[in-house]
């Protein structure tokens, strides 16, 4: 499964299932200078992946979605095209951290 | 009453949560089944344990188990029955991911390496979870999957995705067996 077709996956919403291949399929590229951005999106997928081993309202799928889909994106857009971006890397990084501090 | 109707009951009363939920799948639906609300209790363990284990022993499984964690408690709960019919059939875990440290292992268990096992899951969806478990056996221990059971078959393409990828699906009810006020009619069995 390639990052693009994850890209897409990830615009219908954040649910278990794409984020559990999401947070396996990220990590298998080679160590290079994405790998702190790979690292950090499959820990956050992870992470939000666990939410699904429980009951998650559609209220709740939203609001996560919100938070990260696009930063997730963001993040899979920067790595599959090379292009650095520091900026999409740290706020998804400081909408994970804001989030964890909430919940 | 009868084990599966006690069981039904069970379901019926503590699992079936109303709402607006999304699945793990990414569909949304008018309704929730937690089961480990009753996979972890201590009567749906037994109920569980004796109608599942009924249900896998025609097809001479050597081991049973599935993806962690919902498979977890059932699995547990048809290896302790088995036993108490003079029964060995252990019960494995299926990690999601490997073990990161040590021996980096993906299951779990005194588990027969290439022998035929049961795969079993509490509710059956699309089927991904399940097939995921079954993938994971095939290729890292060589595993023959004789039969996939679970408890709710939510009629959502997963018993048919299971059947299609050429295993034996059984399913001990259907979503409309434990809606609370439908169907009291059982599925399989």
């Amino acid at each position: 499964m390639t990052l693009s077709e994850l890209r897409v996956r990830l615009e219908a919403g954040l649910a278990g299932h794409v984020l559990s291949d999401l947070a396996r399929e990220v990590v298998t590229g080679p160590a290079d200078e994405w790998s702190v951005a790979r690292v950090l999106v499959s820990l956050i997928a992870k992470d939000l992946a666990s939410l699904w081993e429980g009951p998650v309202t559609t209220t709740q799928a939203n609001d996560v979605t919100g938070r990260f889909g696009q930063p997730l994106r963001d993040v899979l857009l920067a790595i599959e095209s090379g292009t650095p971006s520091i900026p999409a890397t740290d706020l998804l990084a400081r909408r994970y951290l804001a989030w964890r501090f909430e919940s | 009453m009868r084990d599966l109707d006690q069981l039904q009951r069970l379901l019926q009363e503590r699992a079936y949560l109303r709402g607006q939920f999304r699945l793990s799948s990414g569909r949304t639906s008018d309704h929730y089944f937690d089961a480990k609300l009753v996979t972890l209790d201590p009567e749906g363990m037994l109920l569980i344990g004796k109608l599942v284990f009924e249900m896998i022993r025609p097809y001479g499984a050597q081991a049973v188990g599935g993806l962690t964690i919902g498979a977890d408690p059932i699995a547990i709960a048809v290896a302790q029955y088995a036993w108490s019919l003079g029964t060995r059939l252990p019960a494995f875990i299926v990690r999601k991911d490997p073990k990161e440290h040590g021996l980096s292992k993906y299951v779990e268990g005194p588990f027969p390496e290439g022998g035929p096992v049961a795969v079993v899951d509490d509710v059956i969806t699309s089927g991904q979870s399940v097939l995921r478990a079954v993938d994971t056996l095939n290729k890292h221990h060589s595993c023959k999957v004789v039969v996939v059971a679970a408890l709710v078959d939510r009629g959502e393409g997963g018993s048919e995705a299971i059947r299609q990828s050429g295993y034996k699906f059984n399913g001990l009810f259907t979503d409309d067996d434990v809606s609370p006020g439908l169907s009291t009619a059982h599925s399989s069995v």
